[in-house]
């Protein structure tokens, strides 16, 4: 990854791989557990740069993309790149506790849900044998890449320059079997992502045909154009949209996918 | 209806992805073709129909994206590739045939007084910049959005393997709108070596459009006026309506012409001709490939235009397209579902007028496949020589059942 990227990839740990943090809560019962008695709002600032809040309260995690403005503890992070190493997990000097010195000791439950947010975006191979962690392991991945997609589309020069020659519509992904429906919408030099039905018909529909291609494409083992051609992948529709938001996923696998950490 | 069995093409497949990135890549990547509807692999043509690896038999209207133009294995132009094969392709040298298809191109195309050639369609475009460019000493090239000029850096419509700097000086502009055009030439005035056209826009993914009166003449003027070079990219349009370049029958004159596709009926060939005072730039710049004096294809060249002055091809390629396309029109008026028919008879494209997703097209096309007609719905269709009044009638055959389950679709 280029220098100048760090800034985009410090957004991309904020405001897509951290609000996996609210699904996770919901999904796995490690982390159901770790919320269900915490009582804690966190903020994470970097300086010039993005912010988030992690609040956690009545048993329900939520994750917004800027700093309340008042409450809770907050960490600063003197760079984007010393944020990124944080989650990177490298060697790095401890973010400076710049408010709610009192409060750091509720913040225990965090470092737990941070481990296991870690431990089921980055599993390890073993445990993708087990059924349900797979599940889960696909299903934060793609709400990660759903909403990394506009990060990268606004700030990567590569995905905005796929998007110049990428017509306007709306897609839709589906996966059966793992129940997982989402949208991305490139309109007027915007593009949008949300979980979910889409808000009307889609342009380009595509199919993902069940649970193991869905683990191959996330793990970078098949290639989306032999996914296709193998019939495990449909693409129904507009084709150049589902092209697009291809240079795009491979832009977000380029950030946060297993070679890009291997090389920060 | 039965289902063609397509179990052959998807074995090669997954044997191809262990050996070739994306198993079959570019336009003939089944990614763009309805995968699991058309065939991946071909094994055996004859006039306008072939048969897949499976042995399922397709009337054919995309004639090889193009060079089947006469129809599959023509015995002439095949007898005449393997007189010339029997010789001996490749040499030291060029033969005397590439002088002969020199001779030939130059007395078919009205303007142009010299002949170079190469293998494929991006060869000549990518070399007539290069002349533009060596001609005025200028750096920037104007062309039409959404155009097809190859798989160049400086052209592909592919995301990936190029960087910015490939297309610094490549500049856009839209297709019928001279003034754009004219607009980009006054903002680099001085600085444009060459506009590329094709004779009418045929993008995948969209509806073909003729040119509007005045557009391609008005370029040309500019372009005579600026000392700017005129390109014009006939690759895919070339010997399907005119046998002398598509600009005969568009009423304007290029100064460099690319041939490609039609020329050879599916032989290896493409070809750049240009003006007297382009000669001497054309000389400067380097041309050459491993296997760009290869005989063989020239001697296919020779015989393919022949043939096509011979039997009055262009004009019956154009009357056939005219029965595909008053069926059509008609089979769609027959079930309320409005249509866009856009092109020339000859290279047509079809789409539905309610929608710019292809989500109908792609139904029709899958339904057309299903009956053994092979029409893409991404791409410009083509029409050649050995499609006959009862190949028309067979598709037309099919047509009822495939706007039928389009509209039902939706």
């Amino acid at each position: 990854m280029r220098a100048g990227n760090e800034m985009l990839l410090c957004r991309l740990h904020l405001h897509a791989v951290l609000p996996a943090l609210e699904a996770l809560s919901r999904l796995v019962p490690q982390a159901r557990d770790a919320v269900a008695g915490a009582n804690f709002a966190l903020g994470l600032r970097v300086a010039d740069g993005p912010s988030a809040m992690v609040t956690a309260a009545d048993g329900v995690l939520r994750v917004e993309p800027a700093l309340a403005s008042r409450g809770g503890a907050v960490l600063y992070f003197f760079r984007p790149r010393h944020l990124n190493a944080i989650f990177l997990q490298r060697v790095a000097m401890p973010p400076l506790p710049v408010r709610g010195w009192l409060r750091f000791a509720k913040l225990r439950p965090f470092l737990r849900l941070a481990k296991v947010l870690d431990a089921t975006l980055q599993p390890a191979e073993p445990a993708l044998a087990d059924d349900e962690f797979r599940r889960r392991h696909l299903l934060l991945s793609f709400q990660v890449a759903l909403r990394a997609v506009p990060i990268v589309a606004r700030e990567d020069p590569l995905a905005m320059r796929a998007l110049k020659s990428t017509p306007p519509g709306l897609l839709t992904i589906r996966i059966p079997n793992l129940e997982f429906v989402a949208w991305v919408e490139w309109r007027n030099g915007v593009l949008r992502s949300e979980l979910g039905e889409p808000p009307s018909a889609a342009d380009a529909i595509v199919t993902v045909r069940d649970e193991e291609t869905a683990r191959l494409l996330v793990a970078g083992q098949l290639d989306p154009q032999a996914a296709l051609g193998l019939g495990r992948v449909r693409v129904d529709g507009l084709i150049p949209l589902a092209d697009g938001l291809d240079v795009l996923l491979h832009r977000v696998e380029s950030y946060l996918g297993a070679p890009a950490r291997a090389r920060s | 209806m039965n289902r063609p069995d397509f179990s052959k093409s998807a074995a090669l497949f997954a044997r191809a992805l262990q050996v070739i990135p994306g198993g079959i890549y570019g336009h003939t990547s089944p990614a763009l073709a309805l995968p699991g509807t058309s065939p991946y692999y071909a094994a055996r043509a004859e006039g306008c129909r072939y048969w897949d690896v499976d042995g399922n038999e397709f009337l054919d209207f995309m004639c090889a994206y193009g060079p089947i133009v006469l129809g599959y294995n023509h015995p002439e132009v095949e007898e005449a590739a393997a007189r010339q094969a029997r010789d001996g392709n490749c040499f030291n040298h060029p033969t005397g045939l590439m002088v002969q298809l020199a001779e030939r191109l130059v007395s078919l195309v009205d303007f142009a007084s010299w002949a170079v050639f190469g293998k494929n369609g991006a060869d000549m475009t990518t070399w007539c910049v290069q002349v533009a460019r060596e001609h005025t000493e200028a750096k920037k090239i104007l062309r039409v959005a959404g155009a097809y000029h190859g798989s160049h850096a400086w052209c592909s419509p592919g995301h990936g393997g190029w960087i910015d700097e490939d297309r610094a000086h490549v500049h856009a502009f839209p297709w019928n709108d001279l003034d754009a055009f004219r607009d980009l030439v006054k903002k680099h005035r001085g600085e444009i070596a060459g506009v590329i056209t094709t004779a009418f826009h045929h993008p995948a993914f969209g509806d073909s459009v003729m040119a509007a009166p005045g557009f391609l003449r008005g370029i040309q003027e500019t372009c005579r006026a600026e000392g700017i070079v005129f390109i014009l990219d006939d690759v895919r349009s070339g010997f399907r309506l005119h046998l002398g370049g598509s600009h005969r029958v568009l009423d304007f004159e290029p100064d460099l012409v690319c041939f490609c596709k039609a020329l050879a009926n599916g032989h290896p060939i493409s070809a750049a001709l240009g003006r007297k005072e382009l000669q001497p730039a054309a000389g400067r710049v380097f041309l050459t490939g491993s296997y760009w004096n290869s005989a063989v294809p020239m001697a296919a060249a020779l015989s393919t235009l022949i043939v096509i002055e011979r039997d009055g091809v262009i004009e019956r390629i154009g009357k056939v397209g005219a029965q595909l396309r008053e069926g059509f029109v008609k089979a769609a008026a027959k079930h309320a579902l409005p249509i866009r028919y856009t092109g020339h008879d000859s290279m047509p494209f079809m789409s539905f007028g309610d929608e710019t997703n292809f989500l109908r097209s792609q139904v029709f096309c899958r339904e057309m496949m299903q009956c053994g007609v092979f029409l893409h719905p991404h791409h410009n269709w083509f029409l050649c020589a050995a499609h006959e009044s009862h190949d028309i009638a067979q598709a037309l055959a099919a047509v009822d059942d495939a706007m039928a389950a389009a509209k039902a679709a939706f």
